[in-house]
Parts: structure tokens; sequence; C-alpha cells
């Protein structure tokens, strides 16, 4: 579930302002580390606040460039409360760590640790009623990672396989 | 139609409770609440077995086949 590409993009982007820094003229001086400081504390935030309900909001605004999210649906044609029961199950089997479950919402969040190759990962599970049956959406995001190269994807159509494969009993 | 399947049938004949058959076979309540409306994509040997082994009953009593 980790991206070796983390540092790269991080990289590409501080280039990029500094460069635009130098652009518009003027002794730079230290005034090159705000972006990387700014982006720096941005990221640590990020992480900091992956635990949080309202976290997936701030991952999901529109003008939070810091993230890359693969986004996947499985229809089903079961009940809404037990897919979601199932879908917290294989969560707990494959032992990775839940991070906020609510089954009011009928969304499941979970989260690898930050690691030197990756600032982790959050994938949300959401179950969405579709009438008698309903849908499974499986949202992979990875806060601080401008560009995952299909990292994201991978893991997405990884859960996806074993959800599926689970309906094997 | 396809393959019916006829847990709820047979349970209901052996007055067992989903639990009860979940703590039997080791098999999850969930699991078995997929299995009992026909909405699992398949079924192993081994989970047909320790079903039909709790509930005494043959996999015919379990599973049929509808046009």
């Amino acid at each position: 579930m980790k991206s070796k590409f983390n540092y790269i993009g991080i990289a590409v982007v501080l280039i990029g302002l500094i460069l635009v820094l130098k652009a518009l003229g003027g002794v730079i001086g230290l005034y090159w580390l705000i972006p990387v400081f700014s982006l720096s504390i941005f990221n640590i935030y990020q992480s900091a606040i992956s635990d949080d309900k309202y976290a997936r909001k701030v991952y999901n605004h529109r003008l939070n460039f810091m993230v890359s999210k693969s986004v996947e649906t499985i229809h089903t044609e079961i009940e809404p409360d037990l897919l979601f029961d199932k879908v917290v199950e294989e969560i707990r089997k494959s032992k990775l760590r839940i991070s906020y479950a609510s089954r009011k919402e009928r969304l499941v969040a979970i989260s690898t640790p930050m690691s030197l190759r990756s600032w982790g990962e959050r994938i949300y599970f959401e179950v969405v009623e579709k009438g008698k049956n309903a849908d499974l959406i499986i949202e992979s995001i990875a806060p601080g990672q401008v560009i995952s190269y299909g990292k994201n994807k991978e893991n997405t159509k990884k859960l996806i396989q074993h959800i599926e494969d689970s309906f094997t009993i | 139609m396809g393959i019916i399947v006829n847990l709820d049938v047979v349970m209901a004949k052996r007055k067992m409770m989903l639990k009860d058959l979940s703590k039997k076979t080791g098999i999850s309540n969930v699991n078995l609440s997929i299995l009992k409306q026909s909405k699992a994509k398949a079924i192993r040997f081994s989970t047909l077995e320790v079903i039909c082994e709790a509930l005494d009953c043959q996999p015919g009593d379990i599973l049929s086949f509808e046009k």
C-alpha cells in the first residue's frame, strides 16, 4: 500500500514552486523555505487528521492538490446493512486498522501507517443504498502524494478482488 | 431463478437459529445470512460439509435448482 514515488511527487511540486518564485524575480534569500515549510506542515496535518471523521472532506476538497485518489464502485444485490457488516468483517480478517466506522453513515475508513516511503494511505468504504440492494464505493486516498503512478488504483483493484472473492463462502 | 439455497427451510425444520448454526459451523453470521439469501457467488465443498453435518442433512436439502 505504499508508493515509492511519494517524495518524487512532493519534490516536483516544491521545485516548481521555487522556480515560480525565482521567475518572479528579486532576491529570494530564504523565502524558498516558506512553501517547503508550508507544504510539509500541511502534509503532517493531513496525516494527523487521518483518523478524524472530517478528514475525508479535507482530502476531497477541490483546492487540495496534495492528494491522489482512486474511486471504484462494486454493484451488489445485498442489503445495505448486511453489506456493511460483510465489509467490516473482511477488513478485520485482513488485519487492516480501522480508523473510523459508522453504521449510521455506513462508512468505514482504514489507514496504513506513515513510513519513510509513504505518508500512509486512507481507504474509505461507503455502502450506498440502491433500493433493496447496495453499492460499495471504495475510495483510496494518498495524502501528501501529488501523483500515485497508478498505485492507488492497483490497491483499490486488489481490495475489490478481495471483497468479490469473499462472496465465495 | 437458478440455484436456490433452502438453508432457512432446513434451519426452520431443525428449529435452529442462525447464531447457533454459526457457532456449530464456525461460519460467521454475516456469511450465513448471505448464503441464506442466495446472494453468495459460490459455495465451497468444505462449507457445505460443515453445514450438512451441523444440520444433519444432505446437500440436496440445502440446494435446489429452479428454471
